[in-house]
């Protein structure tokens, strides 16, 4: 299949790819910057989950299609919103990407993940103590055809017609399906830890919030 | 529970660990005796039988030595020798022994028969190297330098200028038939006919009346027997730097070339299935029950005769200053699957290949030195690499799924549900290079269609109906056509990157291999097409049909 179509969208310029990459990295900080209520410890802790996301990223590389990311996405998306999980998703491409190959692909996954992360902001998982597991496990089995899809996008240019994307998409399919059960592996056994890790967060975003509107109030 | 699982993974990797691949190695043979056989060259097979070895030399000719047949015992002990006073340079036709028996023309004893150089067919007693009867054959430089066939009760004599048949008995000429010159040009023997090549690349039909038609004309020098396969008659043609291999339709004598390999081939052999040649840059399998299209290649520089042990291990000598033999190893598909080195105390030069008897093995090189190894009945255990991931696998699926049942069995079933997860998902990743293949596959319509269409009528007409491969590069094109028998699109582009002598870099991977440049171009990617259709998969796995253009495009964007 790969070798069919051989090639991976546009071959970019050093320049072009530096463009794209400083756009990621600027669109990430001013996604977190306009976030409301972040604090240096959510930085801190974000930045941690970044690094491990994209070492894990890393690491699962050779096999196909397994993409912790996904579901980390998703759940950055639940607990901490839209603005901090597409800042995740962005950070996370990009990091990954210099370790595994950067290109114009890195743009589509930058997306595809971003768009996965405002999913999960639209999902309501409960509480660590109340998780709705179910929610999120059918959730991490779409988002990887929605992910899959946006960064299949890549490969199409200006010679492409919509009947040899519809080939391509099909002959993907089987690692889709991978990419569905990777998802929902790391959604049993990763998901509610990770889901309670990141309450943390929100719980201490919650206190500083209350300390400081107690303060306006008694002030 | 506990302790039966942990008893269960322990007894399964205690099994896993008795399970050693048998196999024989270089180290499993011993030189038992050898013998210097004195300024000449031993440039064909020995024969071993129950208690016997003769071999022949070819003579140095830089001092007064000639030419010889000799006989030792299987100790050492040399029985006879037989030497030609009268014969030339190049005495190089392999010996034939043959069984004492009767026919038409009267009966015979075990016999050695030579075929000399100065055009004579001598035929010694096994027993004691006397001669019982001669016949000459006209020579032109030199004599009988192929090999004799047998044929029912007469041989079948390659000659300098063609063949002739006699009877075993007495040497009664059946006929002889003058064809091309030739040179080692043994004779492939069938129901209704001899079939041989010769020096002009011709392949010639002789009848059983005697009565000679040129079949084929493909120039170059024909210098081995021409083998049979399911699929024709099978040829190795020696063209200066280079080689072909071409198939010949007998019922209609037409002809298609299968493979250009490098310089100076050696003679090709064949186990039924799969035939396989050598040259100075490689040794390749063919498999003919699918017109001999080329299985796989291992670089090697073999030039003389090849030879398979009781193993179906093949045996031939590297033909370099510091040559030993190299055995390789075929599996059921035709791909070589192992290659290793034996050495012995008189590596150099050579092109005889290896005899083998019952644990006995005899070789001789172009130093003159014949040398006996005898095999130890000790099998070696492990003595291949053996492949653990399979076993290892199965280890902790089994593992893990016990663990999830005990987990289940105590009620912990969200660990029970998480560990038959992980079993899944692996078991998955494990299966995933495969069903894609699969699928791709299922999805692929079949690429005979549209050949016309994509014809183009400036390419030569002997293309017609071939597989043809143009490689495109930034709007130019070069095309190799008339190949035929290539299954898979890999193949076809190796084959066509051969014709236009251009290099073709393939990584593989586990979703197969990837053609990451042709002729040193890369691009942004490869891609193809099969009669101007996107293909759906990996070339190594996407199939080709007999007739079909298959178009490698640069892409640069």
């Amino acid at each position: 299949m790969f070798q069919a179509f051989g090639v991976h969208g546009p071959e970019l310029t050093p320049f072009a790819d530096t463009v794209i990459d400083v756009l990621l990295v600027a669109l990430a900080f001013s996604l977190l910057v306009t976030a409301p209520r972040t604090s240096r410890h959510d930085v801190y802790l974000l930045a941690t989950f970044v690094a491990a996301v994209t070492a894990l990223r890393v690491l699962l590389q050779p096999l196909p299609n397994v993409q912790p990311v996904t579901v980390a996405a998703l759940l950055v998306g639940a607990q901490l919103g839209a603005r901090r999980g597409v800042a995740f998703a962005v950070l996370v491409t990009l990091l990954s990407n210099l370790l595994i190959g950067d290109g114009w692909w890195t743009l589509f996954q930058a997306i595809g993940w971003g768009a996965v992360a405002v999913i999960g902001s639209q999902l309501n998982l409960g509480t660590a103590d109340k998780f709705r597991s179910g929610q999120l496990y059918v959730a991490a089995i779409c988002s990887a055809f929605v992910f899959d899809f946006i960064a299949s996008l890549s490969i199409v240019t200006a010679g492409t017609t919509l009947s040899d994307f519809a080939v391509y998409l099909a002959h993907g399919l089987p690692f889709d399906v991978l990419h569905a059960l990777g998802n929902l592996t790391f959604a049993v056994w990763f998901g509610h830890f990770v889901f309670r890790a990141l309450e943390t967060v929100a719980s201490l975003e919650e206190l500083e919030q209350s300390v400081a509107e107690d303060y306006v109030v008694e002030g | 529970m506990v302790k039966r699982t942990v008893l269960a993974c322990l007894l399964l990797a205690t099994l896993s660990l008795l399970l050693p691949v048998q196999a024989t190695t270089p180290e499993s043979w011993e030189l038992e005796w050898e013998v210097n056989l004195a300024d000449g060259y031993i440039t064909t097979h020995p024969i071993i039988d129950d208690d016997t070895v003769y071999v022949r030399t070819s003579g140095f000719w830089t001092g007064e030595e000639r030419p010889q047949v000799f006989a030792f015992s299987t100790d050492g002990e040399e029985l006879w020798n037989r030497t030609s006073a009268t014969t030339v340079q190049h005495d190089m036709s392999p010996l034939l022994l043959l069984p004492s028996g009767s026919g038409a023309c009267g009966a015979w004893p075990e016999l050695v028969v030579v075929g000399w150089a100065d055009g004579t067919v001598e035929v010694l007693r096994a027993d004691n190297g006397t001669s019982i009867w001669n016949r000459t054959s006209t020579t032109q430089g030199w004599g009988i330098t192929g090999a004799i066939t047998l044929d029912g009760d007469h041989l079948v004599v390659p000659t300098r200028t063609g063949m002739m048949r006699l009877c075993i008995s007495n040497g009664e000429l059946d006929f002889e038939v003058e064809l091309g010159l030739g040179w080692r040009n043994g004779i492939l023997v069938t129901s209704d006919a001899f079939w041989q090549g010769d020096e002009s690349g011709s392949i010639w039909k002789v009848s059983r009346e005697g009565n000679a038609s040129l079949v084929a004309d493909l120039g170059g020098s024909i210098r081995h027997t021409p083998i049979q396969t399911p699929s024709g008659i099978f040829v190795h043609v020696q063209r200066g730097a280079t080689s072909t291999v071409h198939l010949l339709n007998t019922t209609q004598a037409t002809t298609v070339t299968v493979h250009q390999g490098g310089a100076s081939p050696a003679m090709p052999v064949s186990n039924g299935r799969y035939v396989v040649t050598g040259d100075s840059l490689s040794l390749s399998t063919f498999d003919c029950q699918r017109n001999c299209s080329l299985v796989s290649k291992h670089p090697t520089t073999t030039n003389g005769e090849m030879a398979w042990d009781s193993n179906q291990a093949l045996w031939y000598p590297v033909n370099q200053p510091d040559g030993n033999w190299a055995v390789t190893t075929i599996n059921e598909s035709g791909n070589i699957t192992s290659t290793f080195n034996f050495s012995t105390p008189h590596d150099g030069y050579g092109t005889a290949a290896p005899s083998f008897g019952e644990n006995r093995m005899v070789m001789g090189n172009d130093a003159g030195v014949l040398m006996m190894y005898v095999q130890e009945l000790t099998i070696t255990a492990n003595a291949q690499p053996y492949d653990w991931v399979p076993v290892g696998g199965a280890v902790l699926f089994i593992s893990l799924l016990s663990i999830g049942a005990y987990a289940a069995s105590i009620n912990r079933i969200d660990w029970a549900w998480r560990l038959v997860l992980l079993v899944f998902l692996v078991s998955t990743i494990a299966i995933t290079p495969d069903l894609s293949s699969q699928w791709s596959e299922s999805l692929t319509e079949d690429n005979s269609n549209g050949y016309s269409d994509t014809w183009n009528d400036s390419w030569p007409e002997s293309w017609k109906g071939t597989q043809v491969v143009i490689v495109e590069i930034d709007g130019e094109q070069q095309i190799a056509g008339g190949l035929v028998g290539y299954e898979t699109a890999l193949d076809l582009t190796l084959a066509a990157a051969n014709e236009i002598s251009w290099e073709v870099d393939v990584e593989s991977t586990e979703l197969g291999s990837y053609v990451v440049s042709i002729n040193g171009e890369e691009g942004s990617g490869w891609e193809y097409f099969l009669n101007g259709e996107r293909a759906g998969q990996s070339s190594d796995r996407q199939p080709v049909s007999d007739s079909i253009v298959l178009h490698w495009r640069l892409v640069r964007r």
